[in-house]
């Protein structure tokens, strides 16, 4: 049977038996969501890529207490991420290491983007990124797991290990917040939320 | 539609739970009403800025250092090297492994140094959980200590009542009787925490101090049976205690004026709490 044939929690019971093609093939399968839940809580890349690494080695230490009872491994491993973002930021919020990182981010993005649009696509990410890391953490969350990770209420809610219902609420609340924020950044400087649009046709 | 179905279905719409048909209804309404239209606007606006931020973050991933790390990790358990500058920090020994698997994997992560900011302020913050514990043990010592205070403080209302009639004025009757009362309250004192008891006195052997009327000590105590009127609340015992003599001039109009028109002279015994427990016209 190939691996990719595989689902995630049996690649993680043949890694934890010592696969180590099955710990690739689950790590590639993985890393790409947990380091962007990471980078978009965090704003740095290097919080995001330590995260990563912390989330994968957790998973080798402590694989064996994962109950697919419970639910996904996704989720489970979006929950483990989240303590490790959590532990990262605290960190991070002493050192200040934060200040300057959104802003090499949204540079790095720009570089993706196509050149005409390189800069309206800039600004408009660098906005709404700095909206969302400016909301309280519990609000961030419940953006990043759903508005731009795409994962349900369902999925959302174990992972951050409350009710559907929170998860809800929260998730209007935090879209109450963020609609002010951008007014106000889009009347500091207009242009930002027209540019949005046009990113997105 | 309303615009109170509108914000009915607001919320619903923000979360993106309605079907297309569900927000057809919504779309016509916002095209007469200027203040949904704003809304929805605003909601719109947000909503493509962040599908923005997400299809341009889209195809990031961790760095292939990641990888070789954790790889590495998994393979020898040998320290990973550096994958960042943050990441540095990571010190990872995994244990032995055999060609059945892995029997005992030792992962050990270095804990992370702590800078200086924080560890300080932990230590505050564990200063300030000690010193509110503090506060509430000195609230709850000091509530203590008032309550029973008010257990200890003499009940000066309604207690002194049937002893009234006993008279002040002639206490050398009365004192087996104010003796026995004041030995029956006198453990129970005791008992309070308070030698209250032990100050207890008959009232013929009380410090008598002239106030207005310059009435002696010895004067009061010849004068002692001399026809004071001892008041209704003058119980043994609150007349027990201390005692002052006072000599006053009653006014024409009062009571106790003579049908002449002067002022009638009386001697009153004023307890320690201000009140009257007995009184005695001179003339």
């Amino acid at each position: 049977m190939l691996l990719t044939d595989l689902t995630e929690e049996q690649l993680l019971a043949q890694a934890l038996a010592g696969d180590e093609e099955a710990f690739t093939a689950l790590y590639r399968r993985r890393q790409g969501p947990i380091f962007r839940f990471a980078l978009h809580m965090s704003g740095s890349t290097q919080i995001a890529e330590e995260v990563t690494q912390d989330v994968f080695i957790f998973l080798l230490q402590r694989g064996a207490d994962f109950d697919p009872a419970r639910g996904a491994l996704g989720a489970y491993l979006f929950g483990v991420a989240r303590n490790y973002v959590r532990r990262a930021l605290e960190r991070s919020y002493s050192e200040n290491a934060l200040s300057s990182s959104v802003e090499d981010e949204a540079a790095a993005l720009m570089t993706q983007c196509d050149p005409g649009e390189g800069i309206a696509r800039h600004q408009a990410s660098t906005a709404v990124w700095k909206a969302v890391l400016s909301l309280p953490e519990h609000y961030r969350e419940v953006v990043v797991l759903c508005d731009l990770q795409e994962l349900s209420y369902a999925q959302a809610a174990e992972a951050m290990g409350c009710a559907i219902g929170t998860i809800r609420s929260r998730l209007h609340r935090a879209h109450d917040i963020l609609g002010k924020k951008l007014q106000r950044s889009a009347a500091a400087s207009p242009g930002i939320s027209g540019i949005a649009a046009r990113c997105v046709s | 539609m309303t615009c109170r179905e509108f914000k009915h279905m607001a919320a619903s719409f923000s979360l993106r739970e309605l079907a297309q048909q569900q927000d057809a209804p919504m779309f016509d309404h916002v095209e007469n009403c200027a203040a949904c239209e704003a809304w929805m606007a605003k909601q719109q606006g947000l909503n493509a800025s962040l599908h923005t931020l997400r299809s341009l973050t889209a195809g990031l991933e961790a760095g292939p250092n990641v990888e070789g790390a954790l790889l590495r990790v998994f393979r020898q358990g040998t320290p990973v090297a550096n994958v960042s500058t943050t990441t540095a920090k990571l010190a990872v020994v995994a244990g032995t492994r055999t060609s059945a698997g892995v029997t005992e994997r030792k992962s050990l992560v270095a804990p992370h140094s702590t800078p200086f900011a924080l560890r300080l302020s932990r230590f505050f913050e564990v200063g300030a959980y000690a010193a509110v514990a503090a506060a509430l043990l000195i609230a709850l010592f000091l509530s203590v200590h008032l309550l029973r205070r008010g257990h200890d403080s003499p009940p000066i209302e309604s207690k002194s009542l049937p002893a009234a009639n006993v008279p002040v004025s002639s206490p050398a009757a009365n004192l087996e009787e104010e003796r026995a009362s004041a030995a029956q309250v006198a453990p129970k004192r005791r008992y309070l925490g308070t030698s209250r008891a032990a100050t207890l006195k008959p009232a013929h052997r009380q410090v008598i101090a002239p106030l207005a009327g310059n009435v002696t000590a010895d004067e009061a105590q010849a004068d002692a049976d001399a026809g004071y009127v001892a008041l209704m609340f003058c119980d043994p015992l609150s007349c027990a205690s201390e005692t002052q003599v006072v000599r006053m001039e009653l006014p024409p109009s009062g009571g106790g004026a003579s049908p002449g028109g002067q002022p009638q002279t009386a001697d009153l015994v004023v307890g320690y709490d201000g009140v009257v427990r007995a009184v005695r016209f001179v003339n």
